[in-house]
Parts: structure tokens; sequence; C-alpha cells
């Protein structure tokens, strides 16, 4: 937290925010990186949107008024960023965003940077069905372990209506996966 | 006394079917979890190792704009009076089409001095601007097309 604080303060100063934000981008990039893959499912698009999340940061730096975590604020840029980027991908292609997200999920059978085995390509359909909050709860609880504190400054919405949201998308992903 | 006494008579409350769904999360979770842990999704070779950002140079261009801002107001009105001189003084059957064409190519390319419009706008101006005929539908995918909900969000 101390050192959060210093390097915050550095990334306001003209003459070591260039540093600090290198420093900024050696921290946080694998965090962001993996938070914003599972939300736009492909490498790709996920190494566009980190870029984006890390210039938008670098721009908007100065305005952070550190009422919340910088973690959890870079963490809601990202958000943010991926889900406009899959908004105008749908937009531009001409479909929803559930068949976009549909079509994503088919996409990985043949995806190079998908590793995955067969329980789990069903667990990323099966999170494919879920509304697009409850998938990014279920995301940063499930694989991150993000606390619920942090996710609700992240998501702007309450701890109580977070962890419905967990509860819901587990019993359905759990009831998707027995399904079959 | 019993610890059940002790509950019963305890002023602390819980959220409604606080247990049962604590329960049923956390045993549904352990159950998924000894599945399935991981996503499956893997990066390129060393692709985080390398990961690098281009800072955006803006110094120069921020000086730039500073400059550009304090004097956008008369830069703006000054193009626009000449702009109306020149589209009245053309003899021209094609005015009104021709003008709305040169209107929004100057728009799109000179528009981005969208304080000095709203300096100039007046109440009366923004309420005429109610008889264009746009539907909410175009309105929502100019947004979604054009606005960062990020700033929408923060800001």
């Amino acid at each position: 937290m101390q050192n959060e604080a210093k390097l915050l303060s550095l990334l306001k100063l003209d003459n070591s925010k260039e540093l600090a934000f290198k420093t900024l981008v050696k921290r946080y990039k694998e965090k962001l990186y993996w938070h914003i893959r599972k939300i736009v499912i492909s490498h790709d698009d996920a190494d566009d949107v980190l870029q984006n999340t890390f210039i938008k940061i670098f721009r908007n730096i100065d305005k952070f008024k550190g009422d919340s975590k910088l973690y959890t604020w870079m963490y809601r840029i990202a958000t943010n960023e991926s889900i406009s980027f899959l908004n105008s991908k749908a937009k531009r292609n001409q479909v929803s965003n559930k068949t976009l997200n549909e079509n994503a999920i088919q996409n990985l059978v043949a995806d190079v940077y998908f590793e995955g085995d067969e329980i789990q390509l069903k667990l990323q359909k099966a999170i494919a069905q879920l509304p697009r909050i409850q998938q990014l709860v279920f995301n940063m609880r499930y694989f991150d372990d993000i606390k619920y504190k942090d996710m609700s400054s992240i998501l702007e919405t309450s701890e109580g209506a977070l962890k419905a949201s967990y509860h819901i998308a587990v019993k359905k992903i759990k009831t998707y996966l027995q399904a079959d | 006394m019993s610890i059940n006494k002790i509950h019963k008579n305890s002023p602390f409350k819980v959220p409604k079917e606080y247990f049962e769904r604590f329960d049923a999360t956390f045993f549904n979770e352990i159950e998924l979890k000894t599945s399935v842990k991981e996503t499956g999704f893997k990066t390129p070779d060393s692709y985080l190792n390398d990961f690098n950002i281009s800072i955006p140079k803006i110094s120069k261009f921020s000086n730039l704009r500073k400059l550009n801002k304090k004097y956008s107001f008369y830069i703006f009105r000054t193009a626009a009076a000449l702009f109306l001189l020149f589209m009245f003084s053309l003899p021209s059957e094609d005015t009104q089409e021709i003008s709305y064409e040169i209107l929004e190519n100057y728009l799109i390319n000179e528009g981005n001095q969208s304080e000095a419009f709203i300096d100039v706008l007046t109440l009366e101006d923004l309420n005429d601007l109610s008889i264009l005929e746009v539907s909410y539908y175009e309105i929502e995918n100019y947004i979604l097309q054009n606005a960062s909900i990020e700033t929408l969000l923060i800001y």
C-alpha cells in the first residue's frame, strides 16, 4: 500500500512519470492481462485491450484522486476497456454481444493459445452462457480470488449484489456442467 | 447457558438465507474446483516478459492544445464568419446541398472545438436542435461507437 502511494506520487511528477509508469506496467501487466483475457477470450484482442488500458492509465493518472486503490482503479479501466472493445467488435461484425461471445468460445477449439482440456473448454462455454456481470464476478472470484470489497470498487456494485451474483453463477455453471 | 441460547438472544443478525447460501456456494465451488481450476488460456512464448508500452509523447501536443484553447473561441468565430461570407457570396442553385456537405466536412476535420461550439450556442439554439430527426437508436449507436465507457463511468 505504501509502495502504491509512493509510486502514485512519482507518477504525478513530470520528471519521474515515465520511469514510474514503466514500473507500474511491469508490476501490473500480468494481472491485468489475465483479467482482460478472460473477458475478451482471444490473445490478440487481449493484447490490443491491454495496450489501450495502459495508455488510458497513463493519460488519466493525473486525474486519479486516490478515492480507491490504484489497482482497483486500473482494473476498472481494464474492465471498461474490454467491454467497450467487445461492444465495438460486435457492432463492427454486425452481431449481438451474445453471438460474439459464443463465436469466441467456438474459436477456442482451434486457438493455438488455448491448451485447455475438455472440462476447461466446457467451463468456458458455461461461463459464456452467463449474463455479463455474472461472468465478470465469476472470473474475478473463482480464478483470481479477488475480494468482494475490491470487486465492489472495480464494478461499482454493492458487495451484497456481487455475492448474490457469484452464488447464482456458481449454481448455473454447476448445473450446466452436470447437464452433459 | 448453551451456545444456541446465546445466539437466540444475540442482537446481531445475518442477511436472509445467509447460511443456506453460504453452504450452497461453498460446496458448489469446492466441487467445481476439484474438477477444474485453471482457464486453459496461454500466451505466446515470453509475451508477458517482452510486453512493453510505447509511452505516448503528448507534452508538445498538449502545449499546442493549450495555446489553441486560449484563442479557439476567436479563431472559431472568425472562421465561421469567413465561412458564412463565402457561402452567401456564392450564387449557386445547389447552395443548400453544398453547404451541408462543406459544413459536415468542416465539422469532421476542424470540429474538435466543442468548447467553442458550446460558447457560441445559446439556449434557443439548443432548443432548436430538438427538431432534428435523430432516433434514440441512432443516438445509442453513436454513443456505443464513440463514447468511452470508462470516461462515462469514472467521471
